[in-house]
Formats: C-alpha cells, structure tokens, sequence
C-alpha cells in the first residue's frame, strides 16, 4: 500500500485577482487530516475545490489511490464536502439534505433510511430529522452538513473553513468532536483554516499556504516550534523573526541582536526567529537598550514588546503577569541565541 | 422615533386610494348612470358586467393573450436569466442593459414599432400571435428582472454542494435550482400577467380586426356609454389586482413592482 | 475570512459545468441560453424600432427618403402643441411628485411603525387596470367639482387635470426610489442634527434633501420618462383637448392611417426620452447586478 492516497502534481491554476494556485505537488497519506493554513488569498480554498473538481486547473494532475481523476467533475469524485456557509438545501428537511448524496447514487430506499439514521446518529440529530435547515442553530447546521458530507462514504473528506461562522465556544467542542469522528472513521481529510488553534487541534500535518505555494508541511507542533520558513514563523506569531545580517564563511552568524555559532541546518539562512520566552528583560543592564513600547496582557501570559534603541527593531519577550513593567520604560534585553530557530526566506 | 399620527402621509394615502374607492362605490349605483357618489345601492351591475358578451369575449381574448405572453415571456426570461446568473462570459452586462431596454421606452411606441414590423416587413393583419409577441416585447424584461433578481440572491454553493454529492447537472437543475427559483418564478409569472391583462397602449395597435382585449374595451365603453357595469368590471379588476398584491406581498416579490407602471 | 471564496468561485464557474475537459463550451451554453432573448430584443425590438425611423424619415407619397414628416410635425399647430403638452406633462408630474414624494417618504422613515400600512398603499394601485384607475379619477373628480364651491376646477379635460392625474398615477414610483434613498440615510444625523440646534425645517433642508437626492433623481427619470409617454392619462383625462406625442402617434396611424407621420413623432418621442433613460438604465444595473 503506497502512503500517498492523494496525490497532486503541478497544480496551477491562475485568475486576475492573484487568488490562484501555482504549480502545487502534494501527497496526502491515507487517513490522515491535512490541514491548508494560510492567510486570506493564499490559494487554500482554491486547491480545496480543485481537489474537489469544482475548479478546473489550468495544469498538473490530481490523483487518488491511483486514479487520475483530473477529468472528472466533481459528481464523479466521491468526495464529500463541507462548505464555509455548509451551503444546506433550504427546501428539504434534514433527512432530505442527508440523502441527497444517496438518492443520487440510487441506492435502496431502506438503505439510504438506515444511513441516514446512522449518520444523523453519528453527529446527534436524529432527532430534528424533518426540521428544515433555517430552524436549526448554526452549529446544528454545520452537523448537518458533515453528516450529508460523510454519509456518502467519500475516498476524501473535503472541509472549507466550516467552523468559521461559528461562536468561540461552539467551535472548540466542533472541533473535537469533528476530529474524533475523522479518526473513528479513518476517512481521509484536507481541512482548509486560517486559524493556528483549529489547525494545531485538527491536523495530523499542516501544510502553510503562501500566494499560491505550500510553503511547508510538518506536523502541527513541529510547525510551531520550529517553523523553517520566515514565512510560517511570521503567520503563525511564532517569535521576534531577525534578519541575518551576514555570516562568516563556515562561521557565526551575525544579527542585530549578537551572533550566533553555525546553526546545523543546511541550507541559507536569512533570519532567525527567537522565540518570546527565550528573551529576558533587565531593568539595569546588561543586554542590549531598548523602550517598553506596548504591553499586551493576557489570561496567563504578559507580552512584552520593546524597541531597541539602536536598530529600531521591536522585539516581543513573554513575561509573567506579576512582573511590573510600564510603557516608555527603559529596559535591557538579554536574547538567549541558543534558542532561535533558523529561517530561511 | 415620532409617536404622532402622520397626517400629511395619511392625507396623500387617502388621495391615492379615493379613485379605487370611488370605482367600487359606483359599481354598487341603483341607477342608470356611473356616478359618484353613488344613487341607491344594487349588486345588479355585476351581472349585467357579467352577462355582457362584449366584456365576456374581450375578457376570454385577454386572458389568452395574458397566458400566452406570460408563458413565453417566463420561459424566455429563466433562460437568460440562468446564463446571467450562472455563467460568467463577455458582454455580460452589456446583455443586461440590452434586456432591459424595452422597459425604457414609452409602451405606445413598442406598440406602434411591432406594428410597422409586422405591416411592413411581415405584411400582415394585427393578429393574435401579433399581440402576444408584442406583450411579450416588454413582458420579457419585467419577468426577467424579477427572476435574476431570486437566481442571484442564491448561495452558489448549494449547487456545487449538490455536484460535490454526485449529482449530474440535470439533477442539480431539477432538484436544486428549479425549486430555489419558484418564488422569483411565481412573483415574475404574475407581473407579467397583470402587465399583459393590463396592457392597453401596444394592444391598441396590436388586436386582430373585429376582436379587442378587456382594457380596450372598457375604454371605448367610457367614452360611448359609462353605466354602472363598467364600474362593476372595473371593480372586478380592482379585486384581481389587491389578490395579486398580497400574493406578491406574501412571496416578497413586490419590490420588483416600480419597474413598470402605467404607461 | 478566507482566500476570497465567493469571487474566486465566481471566476471559476458559477454553475454546473465545464470543469475537466476545458473545452470552450463555456461560451456556447450561456449563449444558446440567451438566444431566445435575443432573438426577441433584436427582432421585435430594435429592429422594429429602426423600421420606425427609417418610416419616419420616409415620404408615404414618393416611397423615398425625405424629412417631410418632421416637417410637417413642427410646421403644424398640432405639432407644436403636443411637443408643448408632453413636456410640460412629463415636467410638470414630474416636479409635483417629487415634491410630495419626499415629505411622504420621509414621513416613512420617521413613522416605522405606519411604514408597511404607507408602502402598500403605495404599491396596491400599481397592480390595478391603467383604465381603472384613470375611470376612478375621472369619477372623483366629477364629484369634488360637482361639490366644489369656488367655480370650476380644471380637474377634467386640460393639460392642469392630465399633470394631477398623472401625479396620483406616478407617485408610487417616484416615492420607492425617493424613501430607497432615504432608508440608507444614518438616522443618526438627523439626531445630531437636533442636538446641534437644528430646527425641523433646517433638518429636512441641510440633512434630509440632500440625502433623497439620488432617488429623487432616479425617481424623476423614470417619472418623466413614464409620464411623457404615458397614453391614457392625455387619451381619457384630456378627453381630447389635450392633444400630446403619445396621443398623436396613435391617432395617426388609426385614424389618418398616416404611418410615416406616426413614426416621425415616435421619433421626436424617443429623442426627448431616450437620452436620460439610458443614463437610468446604466445607473441602475450598475447598483443592481452582481
């Protein structure tokens, strides 16, 4: 069994607005969750519906389990698909949405009554079955659209932000709930999100977006500690990100805030990111100077941020709540190098 | 905001409403005459309307004509109404303004224009098929705004979504976007009617020698003879247009009324 | 939000097809789709109208080509007379609806709890009979006359009564376009207004007006535009003594059964309307079209 379920390659697809993909090749594995992140206008919802044959690409293939399904529409596909706006049937009740997939694959009356039962099972609405779309709540709304989306048995379970339109609360019990279901029932997903949380909670990989590229795959907390693209670390607020202003050959590195002995990974390196906690603050010296320019408080955490005096960079250092600082403080920053994670550009 | 009685709107309200209201009253006269305010009160105008073969055979001819236009003009009008909103190809808006010409000019001079086009290049009689198509000439548009109005206001991932489901684009058409459109398509399928039952102006030029459509008919009957069974059809029309209102008010297709009038 | 979904989608496609094979059926369905439109605008619609020009600019005696009907339209009384009347009805309506238009909408805004008892009364007389309604005027206005203490009132059968006429006819569509305009208005304003020591009347003059001018200038498009070429109104309330374009073209070709003449004031007609209605009909699928 090859690892690769989907397979694409040499996606492009170009529109005026810069919204399009270029030249994507990506393997999704069997039964696992891979996350599209990225900010909005990277091209995330556009490979989405490409995989899903709502958009046709100008070039490169789409392939799963071995078939090249480029050509197909998407009726043909056998993916489910969970819209933003789940994009629910308004004229047909809940059963009704839910069978549709089933109706159009003209299976057995009794068995599309017993899948419906069982996918509205599955998502906990067997009882609003004969209400209409426009009388459930949104979360409701959004269990409809993945029961509809699921019973169909998809090869590939297509997600385009589906939480999105959801309150906090809601979304986070969702997601659980949304991922327990992927995993119980081993369905092969791509979920596209803009949002770190949903991405981190959600994926087994995540695959950050940029202007129509993947800028780089890796698991969730791989991506967050150790973002290898300025990129990643600059979307996903992983740390102050420093450009390197030149290295000795074979040597250090040099950046504005001291240098650093050669970093392992190969490869260029333009900036460093330093993570918040691996910077300290000292009221009198040492370190370099800089001004206490904002302080951003949160349940458990302070973040600092400060502007050093000679370059001009602002540099963000996580402290406990309880350390007493103010703005337009003068303040010594100590970064601990050793911590920072290499960034090419 | 304001808790007082707005008495000036009320004023101009009731300004609008007294010619409807005066046409119902006369239609109850005793007497001979269509006065107002009325002399004695009778219902006996309905049946003599009623019973009158001029009114009933121009009644039949505009409700044939109406059907007909209506229709055409609806089937047309979902059609390109479809393209404009699902499709997306050059002269696009252009197509748009184009199909909403007809309602930009004075309905006497459609009227006079189907009726060179059909003297002079066709070189035939007024007619009924004439008349139709000559209704249809401004039916088009107005049924067409109403339609592309519903299609656009809809999620076109509904569609998708019912694809991505594996239906074929018949089945979406059939089990998606036909439904979704039945509003728009009874709201349109109305004005259209009213419009074409209503239509006097094109009809003029249009009707077949000997034979004439109801508003023809009650025009020249109040130039010659106004008695009371006049007021009596035209209360009938008043009834026909208030059921048509809240049908239309009850679909939410009412803000689609401005675009025509009398004319 | 996300990667802009719904204009990204639009590009792609709106509908049902054309996704795998490329093929350029793309243009072919919208188009077969649009043919039967088409076919009506071109064939019943511009063409007939270019038959009426060329009829107009037509001698019925010659067969040739010739601005004898133009010239015998502006060299006769009744020419002139008719040009005169159509303008001064399509202006005149037009003036006075606007003119109780705006306070009448305004009253809307500010009485949303009156707002849909005013709004169908404004759109109930728009499904009834042309016929009947100008039946119905004429029966009222008999009857104010008849009671009416102070002399005649030219309610009936003058260039005066057809404008009145016109005015009740026209109202509902002038008001819709006035009170679209207003409702978008910021309530807002007007209560800083107030608080700045605004009278009611400085109100309505600095905040309200200016906020209405956009539908009282889409709304007095269509009002002129509807009244100049309105048939009835000059056919039923002038009774014959008010002589206007609409009136004089269907009067040409059935009574005269001079055609070319008939043409030849459409066209004068047109030339009068035509310009602003384009102006409307860009303005309003500009706002109105996805």
């Amino acid at each position: 069994m090859s690892t690769s379920f989907v397979h694409l390659r040499g996606l492009t697809t170009e529109y005026g607005n810069g919204a399009g993909i270029r030249d994507i090749d990506l393997e999704i594995r069997r039964g696992e969750m891979l996350v599209l992140l990225g900010p909005s206008g990277c091209g995330k919802t556009t490979l989405l519906r490409t995989i899903a044959g709502l958009a046709a690409p100008d070039s490169g293939t789409v392939m799963v389990d071995g078939d090249d399904i480029t050509s197909l529409k998407a009726a043909q596909r056998d993916m489910g698909m969970v819209f933003q706006t789940w994009a629910l049937f308004p004229h047909l009740t809940v059963a009704q949405n839910v069978a549709y997939g089933l109706k159009t694959r003209r299976q057995a009356k009794s068995e599309i009554t017993k899948a419906i039962g069982e996918a509205l099972e599955l998502v906990q609405l067997a009882h609003l079955a004969d209400r209409k779309p426009g009388q459930l709540s949104g979360g409701q709304q959004q269990r409809v659209a993945l029961a509809r989306a699921i019973v169909i048995n998809p090869r590939v379970l297509l997600l385009d932000e589906p939480l999105s339109a959801l309150d906090r609360r809601i979304r986070m019990e969702l997601r659980s709930d949304l991922r327990r279901l992927q995993q119980e029932l081993g369905v092969t997903g791509v979920y596209v999100t803009h949002d770190h949380g949903e991405a981190l909670a959600l994926g087994d990989r995540v695959a950050v977006m940029n202007e129509g590229r993947i800028v780089e795959i890796a698991a969730p907390r791989e991506l967050f500690v150790r973002p290898r693209h300025r990129f990643t670390a600059h979307f996903l607020d992983a740390g102050t990100i420093v450009d390197v202003d030149g290295s000795e050959p074979g040597g250090a590195l040099h950046t504005p805030l001291g240098s650093i002995a050669p970093l392992a990974s190969a490869g260029e390196i333009a900036a460093i990111c330093i993570p918040a906690d691996a910077i300290a603050l000292e009221v009198d010296g040492p370190g370099i100077p800089g001004t206490v320019v904002d302080l951003d408080y949160e349940q458990s955490s302070l973040t600092v941020s400060v502007q050093l005096s000679g370059s001009g960079i602002l540099v963000k250092s996580a402290q406990p709540l309880s350390r007493e600082l103010y703005s337009g403080q003068p303040i010594h920053v100590v970064a601990d190098l050793e911590r920072a994670v290499p960034l090419a550009s | 905001m304001s808790r007082r009685v707005p008495y000036a709107n009320l004023l101009i309200a009731i300004v609008l409403l007294a010619p409807l209201a005066a046409v119902i009253a006369t239609s109850l006269n005793a007497g001979n005459y269509a006065v107002f305010p009325p002399k004695g009160f009778s219902l006996d105008w309905f049946s003599e309307a009623l019973g009158n073969t001029r009114f009933l055979d121009a009644l039949r001819l505009s409700f044939v004509v109406a059907v007909a236009s209506t229709v055409i003009s609806i089937v047309v009008g979902f059609l390109a109404a479809y393209a404009m909103t699902r499709y997306e190809y050059r002269g696009q808006r252009l197509s748009q303004i184009t199909a909403l010409g007809p309602l930009t000019v004075p309905e006497i001079v459609v009227g006079l224009s189907v009726f060179v086009f059909v003297a002079l290049r066709l070189q035939q009689a007024p007619s009924i098929p004439a008349l139709v198509l000559g209704h249809c000439v401004v039916g088009i548009p107005i049924g067409l705004q109403v339609i592309v109005a519903t299609m656009a206001s809809q999620d076109v991932a509904l569609e998708q979504a019912a694809e991505t489901l594996g239906a074929s684009s018949w089945r979406v058409f059939r089990t998606i976007t036909l439904p979704l459109a039945t509003p728009g398509l009874i709201g349109a399928s109305l004005l259209v009617f009213i419009f074409s039952f209503d239509n006097i102006s094109i009809s003029l030029f249009l009707m077949p020698p000997g034979e004439s459509t109801l508003p023809v008919v009650m025009y020249q009957y109040l130039d010659f003879r106004p008695d009371p069974s006049i007021a009596a059809m035209s209360t009938l029309l008043v009834a026909l247009g208030l059921i048509v209102f809240f049908v239309l008010h009850r679909i939410g297709a009412l803000k689609h009324l401005t675009g025509s009038g009398l004319r | 939000m996300t990667s802009a979904t719904p204009r990204v989608a639009g590009r792609v496609r709106r509908g049902p097809t054309r996704v795998g094979s490329t093929t350029s059926v793309s243009w072919a369905l919208p188009a077969a789709l649009l043919a039967p439109m088409a076919l009506f605008v071109l064939g019943l619609f511009v063409l007939p109208f270019v038959m009426v020009v060329t009829t107009a600019f037509t001698d019925a005696a010659t067969d040739s080509w010739s601005l004898t009907n133009f010239q015998e339209f502006f060299s006769r009384s009744v020419g002139w007379t008719a040009l005169r009347n159509t303008l001064i009805i399509g202006v005149g309506t037009t003036v006075v609806a606007a003119a109780v238009a705006v306070p009448y909408a305004y009253g809307m805004v500010r009485h949303p709890r009156w707002r849909a008892l005013f709004i169908a009364v404004l759109f109930a007389p728009l499904l009834i009979n042309g016929v009947v309604r100008v039946f119905g005027y004429q029966l009222l206005a008999r009857f104010v006359d008849r009671v009416w203490p102070w002399g005649d009132l030219p309610l009936l059968y003058s260039l005066t009564g057809v404008v009145i006429s016109l005015v009740v006819f026209m109202f509902p569509q002038m008001t819709v376009a006035v009170f679209a305009s207003l409702d978008r208005m910021d309530r807002r304003l007007v209560d800083a207004a107030q608080t700045l020591g605004a009278g009611n009347w400085q109100v309505f003059r600095t905040v309200v007006l200016p906020a209405a001018r956009p539908g009282i200038v889409a709304g007095s498009i269509i009002t002129f535009g509807a009244s100049a070429g309105s048939y009835l109104a000059p056919a039923m309330v002038g009774g014959g003594r008010v002589p206007a374009m609409p009136t004089l073209i269907y009067g040409s070709v059935s009574g005269a059964g001079s055609w070319n003449f008939g043409a030849a004031v459409a066209v004068v007609l047109m030339a009068i309307i035509l310009p602003l209605m384009i102006l409307s009909l860009a303005q309003s699928t500009r706002r109105s079209v996805p």
